[in-house]
């Protein structure tokens, strides 16, 4: 597989980048296509728990980009029930072989931290998001509480 | 010179230089027995704190690297054993006096060759004059020392010639060492990388080639750029890039491209196939610049002009698939290749009649005409060419005597000449006449209301027909204008 030795560098790279909102990474040794992310976000609302996301790399990556799917419940406008996600620095159209996982791992954070409420996969969540902060933000936390794994120490 | 001849001598150095140096960094020629050539001395080494300076305070340019410096060389019959080798430096950027000082070092260490190889000793000479000089001249007035020279009058000029050989060297460098490749992270010599043009990025061939390989397999042309950018590549460098096969299927994705966009029209010429270019969009007409063709882009047979477009039954169908399936914005698309939007409505509404003549209507044996018959028995004539046919079976018939074909015992069509012949309600209230013919002789299989009405006529009925052979009932329909059909009764 041509990106084999560029997904190692970029594991590694991963781990040791010292983010410690995305370098808790984990890959099955025999499976390099398929990584797992702890996130920790720092904001509120969700910084009460951890959320993981699972990184899918395609056979012909990086000519193609990743997929991202939240494997932790999360109540944001941007992510829809089973977890996916709208990223545009991933959307096919968009995707330049140069970007890194780590770049998209910073982006995955500034979406997760501001939300953007002009493309929602949840309406409904954009629209309490825009019009009634504090609601959105009492809920986004107990659902954090509720759904989300534990902060690493 | 230990027996060996002075000959002997020379090519020696110049085997020892071709197998010790880059090739690109050394060049010779063996011309009736002199041998002369040109030596590239390029070096890695950072310079430090060097400046060109200029009574411009503005112009200050650091010197990062040498430019390269090339050492022409020319070897006498009698070198090394009675003269020296002929030197003369090119390197528009230096100053004279760095020049001159590099000059005599070489001649002196060619006063007497001690059975040293002058050759490969020139790089050093060079690298060592240039270390000293600048050790020494730390800041160096270009217009002072290049002022006698008409191309460094503009310090502009001269910069961007300085810039430019640096990076030069940098290149030559950087094919001779190794780098990892940003896209699939190996590391690979120099030589494997691809500058961009344009934008000038860096990555390696197997990565570009890779890169342009997945957007043609994924047909995504517009995805065809750099990787690091979106600059698009130039059509030599995609050539330089992929194989034969890859940039075949390019260029054709690129043609289908135009096509579909409009631009170009693929010639009809089953041996020609070449994209073509549309001269006369609003008249529909293209020429090919291979074979010379000249043909409506609607229709692809020979240019017609003003006279309608004829289509295969297969074309009709793809025209109309392609319409009904396509959006507002696509239409507008597809009629760029029917000369226009009014045109391509035209013609799809002259494909609907003509799939409604299709479903209704059967062409005159003789000359094609589509025919439809509203009503009357199966004898038919064609009012464009004249002639007779069976209704039923197609075959032309006898201008004399076109009911006899009904009359042919034992033959396919015997005593069928009304079969299956309903009246039309029209006709029966506005022309009685015929009214009266037809509900006679109605053989009423069908389970409609009309009255059932008992055939009175045996075949023997034929013979007051004979006598007003112009009444047979076809209709011939015109196809030429594509919208009003004409019916003629005769």
């Amino acid at each position: 597989m041509a990106g084999s030795r560029r997904l190692q560098k970029e594991l590694g790279d991963l781990k040791s980048c010292g983010v410690r909102a995305y370098e808790n990474v984990e890959c099955d040794e025999t499976n390099l296509l398929n990584w797992s992310i702890l996130l920790v976000p720092d904001k509120e609302p969700y910084n009460k728990g951890a959320f993981r996301v699972n990184i899918k790399f395609p056979v012909d990556y990086p000519f193609k980009p990743p997929q991202i799917i939240f494997a932790t419940k999360i109540y944001h406008p941007n992510i829809d029930e089973e977890g996916k996600v709208c990223l545009p620095i991933i959307a096919p159209e968009n995707w330049k072989p140069a970007t890194r996982t780590e770049q998209v791992m910073m982006a995955l954070m500034s979406l997760i931290n501001e939300p953007e409420p002009s493309h929602p996969t949840r309406a409904e969540i954009a629209e309490e998001w825009v019009k009634d902060r504090k609601k959105f933000n009492k809920v986004a936390e107990e659902y954090t509480k509720k759904h989300a794994e534990k902060r690493p120490e | 010179m230990n027996g060996r001849s002075d000959r002997e001598w020379q090519l020696e150095e110049i085997d020892l230089m071709t197998g010790m140096v880059e090739e690109d960094e050394f060049e010779y020629k063996d011309e009736d027995g002199i041998i002369s050539g040109k030596i590239t001395c390029v070096f890695d080494q950072e310079v430090d704190d060097v400046y060109l300076v200029g009574k411009n305070p503005e112009f200050e340019e650091r010197i990062i690297k040498y430019p390269p410096v090339y050492v022409h060389f020319v070897l006498p019959s009698r070198y090394p054993s009675e003269e020296g080798p002929l030197i003369r430096i090119e390197a528009s950027w230096m100053p004279v006096k760095l020049k001159k000082v590099i000059e005599d070092q070489i001649e002196q260490d060619c006063i007497s060759p001690n059975g040293s190889f002058l050759l490969f000793g020139f790089r050093m000479v060079v690298q060592d004059s240039m270390d000293d000089f600048f050790e020494k001249n730390h800041r160096f007035d270009v217009e002072e020392t290049f002022g006698v020279f008409e191309e460094h009058q503009n310090p502009q000029i001269f910069r961007r010639k300085i810039v430019e050989m640096a990076n030069d060297t940098d290149m030559r460098i950087f094919k001779k060492k190794g780098a990892e490749c940003e896209i699939c992270a190996s590391y690979k010599k120099g030589e494997e990388f691809v500058r961009f043009p344009g934008c000038q990025h860096i990555f390696c061939r197997d990565c570009f080639k890779m890169h342009f390989e997945h957007k043609i397999d994924s047909q995504e042309l517009n995805g065809l750029t750099c990787i690091g950018c979106r600059n698009e590549p130039t059509e030599e460098f995609l050539a330089s890039i992929l194989s034969e096969e890859y940039f075949e299927r390019y260029k054709s994705l690129q043609v289908d491209l135009a096509v579909h966009k409009g631009d170009l029209s693929i010639c009809p010429r089953p041996a020609c196939q070449n994209p073509a270019k549309i001269t006369n969009r609003a008249k529909r007409l293209a020429e090919c610049s291979n074979c010379g063709m000249c043909f409506c882009i609607s229709c692809k047979r020979a240019y017609h002009a003003i006279e309608p477009c004829k289509f295969r039954k297969d074309e009709k169908e793809n025209v109309m698939k392609e319409w009904e399936e396509s959006s507002h914005e696509q239409r507008l698309i597809m009629s760029k290749r029917y000369g226009g939007l009014k045109q391509l409505q035209n013609l799809v509404e002259m494909f609907q009649n003509s799939n409604w003549f299709e479903e209704n209507s059967k062409p005159c044996p003789k000359c094609r005409v589509p025919i439809e018959k509203i009503e009357g028995c199966h004898k038919m004539h064609c009012t464009k060419c004249d002639c007779y046919f069976c209704w039923l079976c197609g075959k032309v018939l006898d201008k004399e005597n076109p009911y006899g074909h009904f009359n042919v015992s034992g033959g396919e069509c015997e005593g069928r000449l009304f079969e299956g012949v309903v009246p039309l309600e029209d006709f029966e209230e506005d022309e009685e006449e015929f009214q009266f013919v037809f509900d006679d002789f109605l053989d009423d299989e069908d389970d409609d209301d009309d009255v059932p009405v008992e055939g009175m006529y045996g075949p023997d009925y034929l013979r007051y027909w004979d006598e007003f052979p112009s009444e047979d009932d076809s209709v011939a329909l015109k196809l030429t204008d594509g919208q009003d059909r004409e019916s003629q009764f005769v």
